[in-house]
């Protein structure tokens, strides 16, 4: 018993730190890519005048489709800011998910709304839809909305695609806030494609608006957020949008686009079979869809992750919301990945199987589980008293200075590329954030994803209610 | 008082006793503690740059604004009043040297002309352009088409077009087969904008193929200039790149360039879903009436995508011609919706022939062609 105890500790010694270390690595490898990619493309695109889009005849026009649940507190505001997007040829269609409350009512008042007789080719399957409405004032012929029958977000976005008329579809989060020309760059990477590599899907980063002000659906004054809780996400977007998901472009394995803000090509997401209402990360489960059936296709394609802050949100600021968030966004990575299982290590799938799925396993999924395991196993150590004292030690402040060290990458990224937060003192704040962030946020989010992982082994399924406290508004 | 295993009373009170301590670690303790000081160093590091890039920034945009605020009455004075001074001797006067010869401030200037350029035309324009020689800025930009730095390159180009440098044609040509594909891009737009005569010229040996971007970018640029420089385009029609008779197909559209309307119904003949398409497509655009019969004529045998396209350039170019091909398409058992839609449409701009189909339809046992029709007749939808 002695000697399997012995071997036991030296092996889990050591896999702790391989493990620490292949994290290190990978981020380090990353970041760097993701560096060069986005200087790439900064480069690239400070010339380009975007207007070039409104008035060519090859420019692909829009259905941009955003699901509605209970959104009285803002639709009609949000709906105004989506209709005043700069694009030419574009639909919005808001589907109301059944809300309970007036949201539908207060759509119909404000824009004057009536229901129209809408013929369509249910193309993916979806919960019924009750009407579909046009407004009466002649402006308005972009708008349309959808009442349906409740089915989850995954469920109304599949109805937007089968009423939507367009080849191309944009999803987003009613509430997010488009930056003025989020459309027109998200569009310009489709009119790039070749004949021989195809654009499925483009994502942007998404940034967080707490703080910000907004008039007319505009962000007007960025803010760094005044709370601590919003300030840590906003260090944790920056190093996951602008320092992984880039990379993860570049080498063409990115597989999760943010379910605030994403295009994709219509006929490729239908043929995928659209979103799937089986799971709560159904944003990351319709890229791996779409990316696998052009690896069954054998199609040359690939997924774009622009680095441009093209959308902002409002971030988690109590904890309790945070925590169904994080609690979400594990249990819609294990079903995705427990539903795409036989791409992982499948040579088949050459990059997404051997790469982008394996890394999403091991460095995304486990990662909070080897966590806590290893803190238990600390634990235990501990309290037998042959806890290796020195090493805990050394080995905790090489993990927390690398944290700092990666977050402070972050700021420096974000300062040297797109530099949104302008005020001096911002600076020291993120850094103060960097500081306390991997104490206090990062057990947390590892304990919310523990979680995530029981409630999914106990069968929950459910969304989450995700209340926001809504904008801070410019005092005209 | 002891935490676990530690003792505070052994904590080291002397340098020498910290160095004893720290060698009394095993290897690996020793190694952990040189990487923690390591990353603490890079933290410092980076944290100088973030400081040392802001005071950068800082310095810069206050230069900026400094050089925006003193010229913006000198930019106006010589742009929307009639002051001759734009071609007196006293011109430089109203230019401090430094500023010229500064290199940064040198480059503000370059840039606020261009912006400016960007937003005006006419004489106003004219007149940015005059400034922008008299002050030497096409050398600057000249000089950037040496710069090894593809996207200093590239800024060169752009400003050369902008400011209407024709002389520097001869310079920009060569980046045409340039490996870069966002030069080759730009070159392509700086010489349709400078070229006297014939803009399109490179287009006959163009052998990388055109994307929509690409396209968009000349058909932007195209359309700035005047109809007597829109070149014919069905002279590429015949071209072995593809992509450039795609371009040419969707120009002679949007120029409306009948003449060609015969070609590009000999073009419907095309193997070609893509140029099939982009030919209905500017059929339509040009309304060309005569392409009804062969329209009608290929429908049968083309995919559903093109079937679409073409009920569509009917509905704009139709006539009772092509009443029959509508029925047979509604009065099908399960008719494809899309084009269901776009032939109900069809029928009724066709007026009272075509209305008179659609209420024969309408009595008909059918709550599907019903909500087709209805869903048709709706100018919203």
């Amino acid at each position: 018993m002695g000697y399997f105890f012995y071997y036991f500790t030296k092996f889990a010694d050591h896999f702790i730190l391989v493990y620490s270390c292949l994290i290190f690595a990978t981020y380090v490898i990353l970041s760097t890519y993701s560096g060069l990619d986005i200087i790439n493309y900064i480069r690239k695109n400070s010339f380009i005048d975007y207007r070039t889009i409104l008035t060519a005849p090859t420019a692909p026009s829009i259905s941009i489709l955003a699901p509605a649940y209970n959104e009285e507190a803002t639709i009609v505001d949000n709906i105004r800011s989506l209709l005043n997007i700069h694009y030419v040829n574009f639909e919005v269609i808001i589907i109301n998910d059944g809300s309970k409350d007036k949201t539908l009512q207060l759509m119909i008042d404000a824009y004057d709304l009536e229901p129209v007789p809408y013929a369509f080719d249910q193309k993916i399957d979806c919960k019924p839809i009750r009407a579909v409405y046009k407004s009466r004032i002649p402006s308005l012929t972009k708008l349309t909305v959808v009442d349906k029958v409740n089915g989850g977000k995954a469920d109304a976005l599949n109805s937007g695609i089968n009423v939507s008329k367009y080849d191309y579809f944009a999803a987003i989060d009613v509430d997010c806030v488009l930056e003025y020309e989020a459309l027109l760059k998200m569009v310009k990477p489709f009119m790039e494609q070749t004949e021989e590599e195809k654009v499925i899907a483009v994502g942007g980063v998404v940034r967080i608006a707490n703080s910000c002000k907004v008039q007319d659906g505009k962000i007007i004054e960025v803010n760094l957020p005044s709370d601590f809780l919003p300030r840590a996400q906003v260090l944790e977007y920056i190093r996951a949008f602008l320092m992984g998901r880039m990379a993860w472009s570049k080498l063409n394995g990115l597989i999760l686009i943010s379910g605030a803000f994403g295009m994709f090509d219509k006929k490729i997401a239908i043929d995928a079979g659209g979103y799937n209402h089986k799971t709560v990360g159904e944003d990351m489960e319709l890229v791996i869809r779409m990316r696998r059936l052009m690896e069954e296709q054998r199609t040359k394609y690939k997924v774009v992750y622009l680095p441009d802050p093209l959308c902002w949100t409002e971030a988690p600021a109590s904890y309790k919301i945070l925590s169904r968030q994080r609690n979400r966004w594990t249990r819609g990575t294990a079903e995705t990945l427990w539903f795409h299982k036989n791409l992982i290590f499948n040579p088949r799938y050459r990059f997404l199987g051997m790469i982008s799925m394996p890394y999403w396993l091991i460095f995304e999924w486990l990662a909070p589980i080897i966590e806590s395991l290893a803190f238990i196993y600390l634990i235990i150590m501990a309290f037998l008293g042959i806890l290796n004292i020195e090493l805990f030690i050394t080995l905790f402040f090489v993990i927390y200075t690398f944290s700092i060290m990666y977050s402070t990458s972050a700021i420096l990224f974000e300062e040297l590329s797109y530099h949104q937060y302008k005020k001096k003192r911002d600076i020291f704040r993120l850094l103060l954030t960097a500081l306390i962030e991997p104490l206090v946020i990062h057990p947390l989010t590892v304990y919310y994803a523990i979680r995530g992982n029981l409630d999914l082994l106990t069968g929950v399924s459910s969304w989450g209610d995700m209340q926001r406290k809504g904008f801070a508004k410019k005092k005209v | 008082m002891t935490l676990l295993q530690i003792d505070f009373s052994e904590i080291p009170h002397s340098a020498d006793e910290w160095g004893k301590l720290l060698y009394s670690f095993p290897v690996h303790i020793r190694i952990l503690m040189v990487v923690i000081l390591l990353f603490c160093l890079v933290i410092t590091i980076l944290f100088a740059v973030i400081l040392g890039s802001r005071i950068f920034k800082t310095s810069r945009s206050g230069t900026e604004r400094f050089i925006q605020k003193k010229y913006q009455p000198v930019l106006t004075q010589l742009l929307f009043e009639d002051d001759d001074r734009l071609i007196a001797d006293s011109f430089f006067t109203l230019f401090d040297k430094k500023d010229l010869t500064d290199k940064h401030r040198r480059k503000v200037l370059l840039e606020e002309l261009i912006h400016l350029h960007e937003n005006f035309t006419g004489e106003t324009a004219m007149r940015l352009e005059l400034i922008y020689r008299k002050l030497e800025f096409h050398k600057d930009s000249l000089e950037k088409l040496r710069s090894r730095r593809w996207y200093r390159v590239a800024k060169g180009l752009r400003e050369l077009a902008l400011m209407n440098v024709r002389e520097a044609t001869g310079a920009i040509l060569p980046f045409i087969k340039n490996k870069n594909e966002i030069l080759r891009m730009e070159a392509r737009i700086s010489l349709v904008k400078l070229s006297e005569k014939d803009p399109l010229f490179f287009l006959e040996k163009e052998t990388e193929p055109l994307s929509a971007w690409d396209m968009a970018n000349l058909h932007a640029m195209l359309s700035k200039l005047s109809d007597s420089q829109i070149p014919d385009f069905s002279s590429w029609l015949n071209s072995k790149n593809k992509t450039v008779v795609l371009f040419s197909i969707s120009m002679i559209g949007a120029c409306k360039q009948n003449e060609a309307i015969d070609v590009l119904i000999k073009l419907l003949e095309s193997k070609d879903d893509a140029i099939k398409y982009a030919v209905i497509k500017s059929l339509r655009e040009m309304s060309a009436s005569k392409a009804e019969e062969k329209l009608i004529a290929v429908y049968a045998s083309e995919s559903l995508e093109i079937q679409h396209a073409i009920l569509k350039s009917l509905e704009t170019i139709g006539s009772v011609k092509s009443l029959s091909l509508y029925e047979n398409i509604l009065r099908k058992p399960l008719p494809d919706l899309q084009h269901a839609l776009l032939s109900v449409r069809a029928l009724h701009s066709l007026g009272d022939k075509g209305n008179k189909i659609i209420g024969e339809l309408e009595e008909l046992n059918s709550d599907k062609i019903r909500l087709i029709i209805s869903h048709a007749s709706d100018a919203r939808l």
